[in-house]
């Protein structure tokens, strides 16, 4: 059965690898639900946490088909072991009487970001659902806009991915003129 | 110390379009096959000083510099190379790329780009190759800068030819051509990653005692069994465990047809043996293939019995269509000679007589009567049968796509190796004539027969003239039936024999091919087959026969789209 499964790309930083990561997906007309990328803590190496909904054994395939791009370093697929997930939403509604807002704002954590004449924007930040469900309270007030990042992942034990680096897994610098193969 | 070229110093600037022909010399390219236009000119302009080192092949079609230089790469096993300009000139590279990738061929792909400040303009000529590659090569990148030209050649070399070959295309912008830099010779480490495993003992020790145990072994090969030169310890393999061999497509001449233990080709125009005899298997040893679902038939009824052992050098091969028990993540020599030496001496007579039977029935039904036809037209099968006869097993023999590529594969008995070039996975129509023409420049003990049907010849029939040009001893066997003839025989079979569409009025080939001044001769009669032939192979240099086939005949065995290896007809 098809369920959301988050895959954790890490990858030399090169122009044009986002579009050979996302071509895995789109040949096999899977969707990506949401795709965040960002530097990490290795000089060069970038993280891509991509959420797609895929039954778990494609997700694997799609895991091997991603590994096969050279710049790749690993890939982990969210299900393996226990992930941390985090998403961040900014949520614009118009400006008005309180009406319940106040108990909103407190039961779901929202901030006020931003305020003008008109609109108030506010963001909310935690888990997947949490995000939702700050979205649906705000709904009967009026939203003019939002907009979610998608979530950004971490596993919550130490991962493949520090074995990998562990394990001597290296940067594609390689272009020493004076090695000898 | 890199070698001093007597051209230029390493101290000395020298153009980017020089360094990409010094880069080209120390990677030990020989041959290039490409076209020139606007946006690759400088390089050209350097190639013309170095063509005493680097013979250059005019085509007439970019789409013919893939093909020549994938046939190129299957008889050297070294990197094919072919250069064409931006825009259209990329383009046109497109249909060989794609067919690299899916057979595993090294490519390498030089397209000039228009000037780094022009990038993203649609300036004339402009494509974005990089964007159009992506799905289509194992690597690309787009060069700037002269500087970066000696690193990205080496690492393009190195990733085309290792591990799983492969094509890569390298996008040179004009100004890194024109622009100077200092030259140094580079050389590429590919990185190590964690999940780059090679199997442990353990492993090995598991698909070892699967395999002695087994009553019913049965190995299948493909063309990681070629790509690796492994074809020895395949035989040794086969020897020793005493299991027949089953032959992909690709892996076609990876084991000796008259050898006891050769059990044919698999998949859907296979012979029957092999194919209904895997799934009464119980270990099924598979090496250098990809279980492609024109060898499967449909996975739901595919070797479903059997304990399966893979070795295969693409970890995301294994377990990818069929579920297998043992995955060795391996190079195919690697991998049977770390089993040779753990599997037991046995023999399976009774198994191994299955085969025989089998092959028996199909060549009474089938293979007898397409050989040696009592009447009617010339069948495919007999030219092939008279061909590998004449030529004792020992050409190269490079088909196009469609039933004469079947008869080939069929009917050639293939005593050398490496004796099988085509177009497996992508089934690229036009690919016969520019391989043949590849691979000739690259043997010279050895005949090269292009073997085409006369759809696939007139879609790259243009080089006919580099062929000439190059005075390349492609021998052009076409088999012409006036038909599509493998889409008329799904249409006969499959669509209430409504004939949509692949009937061919032909030009006169023999005309067409002598006004290339190539020499060719037509045969429509059986009693002149055999002489035709032998002036084919006694003529020097290239030349064309056109022979006139029966005009509806079918390829059998067949396994028909949807069902399964076991349900084969055999006609």
């Amino acid at each position: 059965m098809a369920h959301s499964v988050c895959l954790t790309v890490f990858s030399d930083n090169n122009p044009g690898l986002l579009h050979r990561v996302t071509a895995v997906f789109t040949r096999r007309k899977i969707n990506i639900e949401s795709l965040t990328v960002s530097e990490t803590e290795f000089p060069g190496v970038s993280r891509y946490t991509i959420v797609i909904n895929a039954e778990k054994d494609i997700a694997g395939k799609l895991a091997e088909q991603i590994r096969k791009i050279i710049e790749v370093h690993e890939v982990i697929v969210g299900e393996d072991e226990a992930i941390v997930s985090r998403e961040v939403a900014l949520i614009k509604i118009l400006r008005r009487e309180d009406g319940g807002l106040s108990q909103v704002i407190e039961d779901h954590h929202l901030v006020l970001v931003s305020e003008s004449t008109h609109v108030l924007i506010f963001e909310r930040t935690g888990a997947v659902e949490e995000v939702s469900d700050a979205l649906f309270a705000l709904r009967p007030f009026g939203i003019i806009e939002f907009v979610r990042s998608g979530r950004i992942s971490m596993a919550a034990i130490p991962s493949r991915w520090d074995e990998a680096i562990h394990s001597g897994s290296q940067g594609d610098g390689a272009f020493s003129p004076e090695k000898r193969s | 110390m890199a070698e001093q070229s007597s051209y230029s110093s390493a101290e000395e600037e020298i153009t980017g379009a020089e360094a990409l022909m010094r880069s080209l010399v120390d990677l030990g390219v020989e041959v290039v096959f490409g076209y020139p236009g606007g946006a690759i000119m400088p390089a050209y302009d350097a190639l013309y000083h170095y063509q005493d080192r680097i013979r250059h092949v005019l085509v007439r079609h970019e789409q013919g510099a893939t093909h020549a230089a994938e046939g190129y790469a299957r008889v050297t096993g070294r990197c094919g190379v072919a250069i064409a300009t931006s825009g259209p000139g990329a383009t046109n590279l497109v249909t060989g790329i794609a067919d690299a990738l899916m057979d595993s061929t090294p490519l390498v792909c030089i397209t000039g780009q228009v000037g780094r400040s022009l990038l993203g303009t649609d300036a004339f000529q402009e494509t974005d190759i990089i964007g159009v590659t992506v799905p289509i090569t194992k690597w690309n990148y787009q060069v700037t800068s002269p500087d970066e030209i000696a690193s990205v050649l080496a690492k393009a070399f190195a990733i085309a030819q290792s591990g799983r070959p492969g094509p890569v295309v390298v996008d040179i912008t004009k100004n890194a051509q024109l622009e100077k830099t200092r030259y140094q010779r580079a050389f590429y480490d590919p990185p190590r990653r964690a999940f780059h495993t090679t199997p442990s003992d353990d492993d090995f020790d598991r698909a070892a005692d699967l395999i002695n145990e087994a009553k019913r072994p049965l190995i299948l090969a493909g063309r990681g069994v070629l790509i690796a030169r492994a074809q020895k310890e395949l035989q040794i393999f086969a020897e020793k465990t005493g299991a027949p061999v089953g032959l992909t497509l690709q892996g076609l001449s990876a084991f000796p047809t008259r050898h006891p233990l050769y059990g044919g080709m698999l998949g859907m125009h296979g012979n029957y043996a092999p194919n209904i005899l895997t799934n009464e298997a119980d270990v099924i040893v598979a090496v250098g293939m990809r279980f492609d679902d024109r060898v499967t038939g449909t996975v739901n009824s595919y070797a479903k019995q059997a304990k399966i052992v893979h070795i295969d050098i693409e970890r995301a091969e294994i377990n990818k269509l069929v579920q297998v028990d043992v995955g060795l993540r391996i190079d195919a020599r690697q991998g049977l000679s770390a089993l040779i030496d753990r599997v037991n001496v046995r023999t399976h007579p009774e198994w191994v007589a299955r085969f025989a039977e089998l092959y028996e029935s199909e060549f009474e039904t089938v293979i007898a009567p397409e050989v040696t036809p009592s009447s009617g037209g010339i069948r495919m099968a007999e030219v092939i049968h008279r061909l590998s006869e004449a030529t004792k097993g020992e050409a190269i023999t490079v088909t196009d796509v469609g039933q004469h590529q079947m008869a080939t594969a069929r009917y050639y008995r293939y005593a050398k190796t490496d004796g099988w070039i085509s177009s497996g996975g992508l089934g690229t129509m036009g690919f016969g004539v520019p391989a043949a023409l590849g691979a000739a420049l690259a043997v010279e003990d050895r005949p090269v027969l292009a073997i085409v049907g006369d759809g696939g010849f007139q879609m790259t029939c243009q080089e006919l003239g580099t062929i000439a040009q190059e005075k390349a001893p492609v021998k052009i066997v076409i088999l012409n039936n006036n038909f599509l003839g493998m889409v008329r025989q799904w249409q006969e079979l499959f669509f209430d024999s409504r004939y949509s569409f692949v009937h061919l009025d032909n030009p006169d080939f023999v005309k067409f091919s002598e006004a290339f001044r190539i020499p060719a001769k037509r045969v429509s009669e059986r009693e002149n087959l055999d002489e035709t032939i032998q002036w084919a192979l006694e003529t020097p240099g290239p030349c064309l026969i056109e022979v006139q086939v029966e005009k509806e005949e079918n390829v059998f065995p067949m396994i028909s789209a949807g069902t399964g290896v076991s349900d084969i007809r055999l006609k």
